[in-house]
Formats: structure tokens, sequence, C-alpha cells
């Protein structure tokens, strides 16, 4: 029990990611159970979310989720019930507003009520969060797709006199294999995400992307063996040989990849 | 390749918001009159748009095996235009009503935005009790700063491309669907056939994607990545405005306060990967994003409007549409919560059964009166059925599997 208790803990710091909001949302579940009286908003504000989080905590609720869901790895989204946000928007609300009804004028009196007040909370928010935008997965938009223009280009330069009804196999290094079918569904892959994100086991994604450097002989048996046809490889990646030589001719280029077909 | 063309502007707002606003106005012939406003309309006409698509896309991606998206496009257009149809009738009746009673016809449709007459100031469950309302300068300056970081977000959405891997399934699924004319068939991060992938296949936001897509002949990675933010932020602010209202009440300024605080939480909530904040901002334009930040807070909106009803049994001085407005909330979001995301479906209908326990738990009578147990069972009984959808659907995964 104790270890599956721990799962769960595990589980929940993962999902605060030690932040101080957290400490925010208690702090505003603490004012509202003291000075909240309407009963509406103590029930779905305050006990809920609380007897929420005792059943993402208790063990052998988390046994019965598993046997529901074949897997405990989604458990997090129960967190999803609890609602951090509201609450402590909500908190603010109400800490802005403790005394002051509304109607009064602006005037000094009040100004620290309704506007210092709510900044100085604004920016408790601020400083205990972390900016959304300054996060390490976001990145500028280079098009409408919201898509690498490279990516784009490389799949441009596959699908070039590609009849129409015809697909193509095509294996591309893991930094592209998210965005190629999010553009041009008519290229099918040697691999894809399910082997970087779970770690399972494809020969062309051993040869090309774990060896450095590049057995050019062992990726073109393993390219052949799964009837891939272009080879996409970044500029800066080892290779043993030229691919020319195993039967792949350059067929085109961008920035930082190069484009080979198989001739054999 | 992007299928942009002269059309694709007016086809977007067609199925992004008119079907929705067209759907909505039947609807919300079921609220109470002073919540039949334009939001409302949107609102609850795009969460039926989706009901009404899931069964048509679960049965054309399990039945038909060619063709299949082209099928249940064709059904799904059917089904909205005989809903147009039905929409332009009753908006036409609605003239000859407005001219009879010599009211504008804007508030014939939409009786919210009528002058409050003095018993509906009186009523306690009232919502919008100024009349004429000016705002202070207080409500100016949080209408202002919520205005901004809304502007911001909208801004940033178009700006910036997040990067989730999760985007190789679903975005990859409703490409496929517009591209290849198939439903969950095809291997999303290969391409080769498989089966039919039932368990994410029963959340047909991808297919709804597809649909849009299909139907404004845009690329179904720009719907997802550009189009929709712009309409679904807004739209789960306008949930989380709802929600505020029921908490606040009459207090204006306080609720624009609520909704900028709560902006400045989104955008600085990115804690870690796993929360409904950067969800929000991160991946809008998928179904867990949406379950998390439109259907949940729907859903809490609802039982705040139970609970409120239940304390003090105030149900007794509501009108039976306002009785029935929760609940109605209640059905659609379950509903909702299927469509979107098949693991988002189990945890709403949580919510919902967890939420009215402790609203029954909290407002429990040793001594009820014989009525107060009618009702109370009646209760039960209505949360039975708006968890059904969700049952059903997870049934049908058993079934289909």
């Amino acid at each position: 029990m104790y270890g599956i208790f721990m799962e769960s803990w595990v589980m929940f710091k993962l999902y605060a990611g030690g932040s101080l909001l957290v400490i925010l949302y208690i702090a505003a579940l603490i004012l509202l159970f003291f000075k909240e009286r309407r009963k509406p908003v103590r029930i779905v504000l305050l006990y809920l979310p609380v007897l929420i989080l005792f059943l993402f905590f208790f063990p052998l609720f988390r046994k019965l989720y598993v046997r529901v869901t074949s897997s405990g790895d989604t458990q997090y989204r129960m967190l999803w019930l609890v609602p951090m946000g509201m609450t402590v928007a909500f908190a603010g609300c109400r800490l802005s507003y403790l005394l002051p009804m509304r109607g009064a004028r602006l005037n000094l009196k009040r100004a620290f009520d309704r506007v210092l007040l709510p900044a100085v909370i604004g920016l408790v928010i601020i400083l205990c969060g972390t900016l959304v935008y300054r996060n390490g997965f976001m990145k500028r938009a280079e098009n409408v797709y919201h898509i690498p223009q490279e990516a784009i280009e490389v799949c441009e330069q596959i699908t070039r006199d590609l009849p129409e009804e015809e697909r193509i196999i095509a294996a591309v290094p893991a930094d592209m294999v998210h965005y190629v079918r999010q553009y041009d569904t008519d290229i099918i892959l040697a691999y894809g995400r399910d082997i970087i994100a779970y770690g399972y086991y494809n020969e062309v994604h051993e040869k090309m992307e774990k060896a450095d450097p590049v057995n050019m002989e062992e990726l073109s048996e393993a390219l052949r063996e799964s009837q891939t046809t272009v080879l996409v490889l970044r500029r800066d990646k080892a290779v043993d040989r030229e691919p020319g030589d195993c039967g792949w001719k350059l067929d085109g280029e961008t920035e930082h990849y190069l484009i080979y077909r198989d001739t054999d | 390749m992007t299928g942009f063309s002269a059309a694709t502007i007016p086809l977007l707002f067609l199925c992004l918001i008119l079907l929705p606003m067209f759907t909505g106005v039947l609807v919300i012939r079921v609220l109470p009159e002073r919540d039949r406003t334009l939001g409302m309309c949107y609102l609850m006409g795009l969460l039926v748009d989706f009901a009404v698509f899931e069964p048509i896309s679960v049965y054309c991606m399990s039945q038909i095996v060619f063709a299949s998206f082209t099928a249940c496009t064709r059904m799904a257009l059917a089904a909205y235009g005989l809903i147009t149809a039905g929409s332009l009738f009753y908006l036409g009746r609605m003239v000859l009503k407005s001219k009879k009673r010599g009211e504008k016809y804007f508030t014939v449709v939409f009786p919210g935005y009528r002058p409050r007459e003095v018993a509906s100031i009186m009523h306690p469950r009232r919502e919008l009790p100024r009349i004429n309302h000016k705002m202070t300068p207080s409500e100016r300056l949080y209408i202002t700063s919520f205005g901004i970081l809304l502007l911001v977000q909208i801004v940033m959405a178009l700006v910036m491309a997040p990067f989730d891997g999760d985007d190789a399934y679903y975005v990859v699924e409703s490409v496929q669907a517009q591209q290849t004319d198939t439903m969950y068939t095809l291997h999303p991060y290969l391409g080769y056939s498989m089966g039919l992938d039932i368990r994410h296949a029963l959340a047909a936001w991808p297919m709804w994607i597809a649909f849009v897509a299909r139907i404004s002949g845009l690329h179904a990675t720009i719907v997802s990545h550009t189009v929709l933010p712009l309409i679904l932020i807004p739209l789960c602010y306008y949930v989380y405005y709802r929600c505020a209202r029921q908490v606040l009440r009459e207090r204006t300024d306080l609720v624009l306060l609520f909704l900028t605080f709560l902006s400045l939480f989104f955008i600085f909530g990115n804690i870690s990967i796993y929360t409904p904040e950067t969800f929000f901002l991160m991946r809008t334009w998928q179904g867990k994003s949406m379950t998390a930040n439109l259907v949940i807070p729907l859903l809490f909106t609802a039982l705040l409007m139970l609970a409120g009803q239940e304390v003090g049994e105030a149900w007794r001085l509501c009108s039976r549409r306002e009785r029935a407005f929760p609940w109605v909330l209640f059905l659609l979001a379950d509903i909702a919560s299927g469509f979107f995301s098949t693991s988002g479906m189990l945890v709403v209908t949580m919510l919902g059964g967890l939420g009215v326990l402790v609203i029954f738990a909290a407002t429990w009578k040793k001594k009820g009166e014989p009525d107060l147990w009618k009702h109370r069972l009646k209760l039960a009984g209505l949360t039975i059925c708006c968890c059904m959808p969700g049952m059903l659907l997870a049934l049908a995964g058993r079934v289909l599997k």
C-alpha cells in the first residue's frame, strides 16, 4: 500500500513540478475555508477538490483506476479535477475585495484595495509560476502549419515526381519524424515516433540514429528490407562511406539535410 | 498545398461560427430566458454539433470500409443542414413573433438581452442586476487588463509554434482523414494499414477537425495549429466567465478581476508538462486540452448551479427551466468529454458523480419532507442519465474492440 501511495506521490510531484503555485493554491483553500461563507462555493471549490485529492492519494483508488484504464500513467489527469487556477483566482478576488463594497467611487482610500492589492496578487502569481512562452518547446512559428519550414522542404523533395495515388517509404532523422506526416501522409515512415518515445526496437532506427559513424552497408540492408526508397540524412551525420557507394543517389538537399534515393 | 482559396475564410466562418450558432438558436430554447445570450447560444450549439458528429463518426469508421471519411462528411453535412433548416424556420417564425409583439427581433431570439424587469431583478438567482450598467473605473481597468492578456494569448498562439510529440498522432489522424479518406485505419506514426484503433477512435475530435478542413479546403494541420486556437481560447474563457458568474454573482468587477487572475495563472502556469494550463496554451487543439479547459470548467459551472439550487432548498423557488439548466450542461459536458478524449471521459464522469454525491452529503437533512426525498431520487436518476453517454461510449469501445 505504501508503495502505491508513493507512486501517486511521485506523480503528484511531477505534476506540481515543485512550483510555488501549489503553495498558493493551498493558501487559497485555507482562505476559502475561513472566509467563504456561501455553502455552494464551499461545496464545489473546497470539499470536492479535497475529496478528489484524497482519492488521488488513496492506494485502493489507484488500484481501481489502473484496473479500469489498464494503465496508471494517466492518473495525473485526476488532478485536472482540482481547479487550481479557478480557486486561486477566486481567492484573489476575495482578498482584493474583502472589505470594500461595490459602487463606491474610486478614491485614494480605496485605490489600495482596487488597484494595488490586485496588482500585488497578480505579481505573486507571476513570481510563483513559470512563463509558458519561455518553455523550451516553444519556438517561433516559421509558417502557417506551425512545423519547421525545413521539414516542409524535405517533404516536398521526397514527394517530387510522385505519381497521384502512390505513396513512398522514407527514413528520416529522429528530429524530423514528428513533422513529416503532419504535412504529407503520402510519405510512409520507416520508423515513427513510437520508436523514439517508447524506446521500441527498429532496425532502421538502430543503424541510422544510434551508430556513429553510420555503417552505410548495414543501413542500406535494413532500409531495403523495409522497402524504403528515400533516405534523409543530416549533413553533420558521420558515415563510414559515401551513400552513393551503396546505391543511394543524392537527389536533393536543404540547409541541414541531404535527400538520397535508392537506385538499386 | 495549404489549400487556401478565396472561399476558405467564408467556409471556415460557416463551419466554426454559423453552424454552431444555427444549432444554438434551437438549443437555447431549453434555457431560462435570462441565459439565452449569444455566448450561450454559441457554446451550446458547438457542443450539440459535437454530439451530432460523434455517432456519425463512430458509425462511419466502424461500418464503412472504403471512403469512410467522405461518407462521414456527407452525413454530418446532411445532419447540420437539417438543423440549419430547422433553425431558419424557427428564426422566420420569430420575425412574425417580434412584429406581433412590437419587440426588437434580436431580443426575441436572445431574450437574455432584454432590459431587466423588476421581477427578474428581485429574483434570488439573478445574474445581471444593474439596469443601464455603466462601467466603474475599476471595471474598466480589469476589463482592459483581461483584454490585453487574452490578446497576448491569441497572438502568441498565432506566432509561436509549440512542439508536442502527441501531434504526431492526433494531428496526423486529421490529416490522414483529409488526405487519404480513411478513419483511424492507418497507423498515424508510420502510415501502414492497421485495424480500427478503437481506443482513440471513439474520441471523434480529430475527425471533426478533418471535417472542418475538408469543407474549408484548408490543410488539417493549419486548421489545428493556427485556426482553432483563435476560437478555442476565447471559448474556454467564456466557460470560465460563466463559472465566475456562478461564484461571484452580480459583482461584475470581481468577475473581470477573476478572469484577469485566471489569465495570469494560465500564462504563468507552466509548472510541468501535465497541468491544464500547459495543455491550454501549448496544445490548445488537442482533445485532452479541451477536456481539461472546456469540459471540466463547464462541469464545475453545472455543479455550482446545482449546489446553489440544493443549498437551502432554493430549487423550490426555481422555474423548471432553471432547474434543468445545470443538467443540460452536465449532459453536454459528458458527451463532449467522450468526443474530446476517451480517458477524459472517465475523469469527467467521475467528477460529475462525485460532485453530486458531495452536494447530497453537504445538504443532507435527517428529517426531510417526502417531496425532498422524491427530489433527491430524481437528482440521482438525472445524474445516472447524464453519465450515460460516457458509459455508452465505453460500452461501444468494448463491443467494437
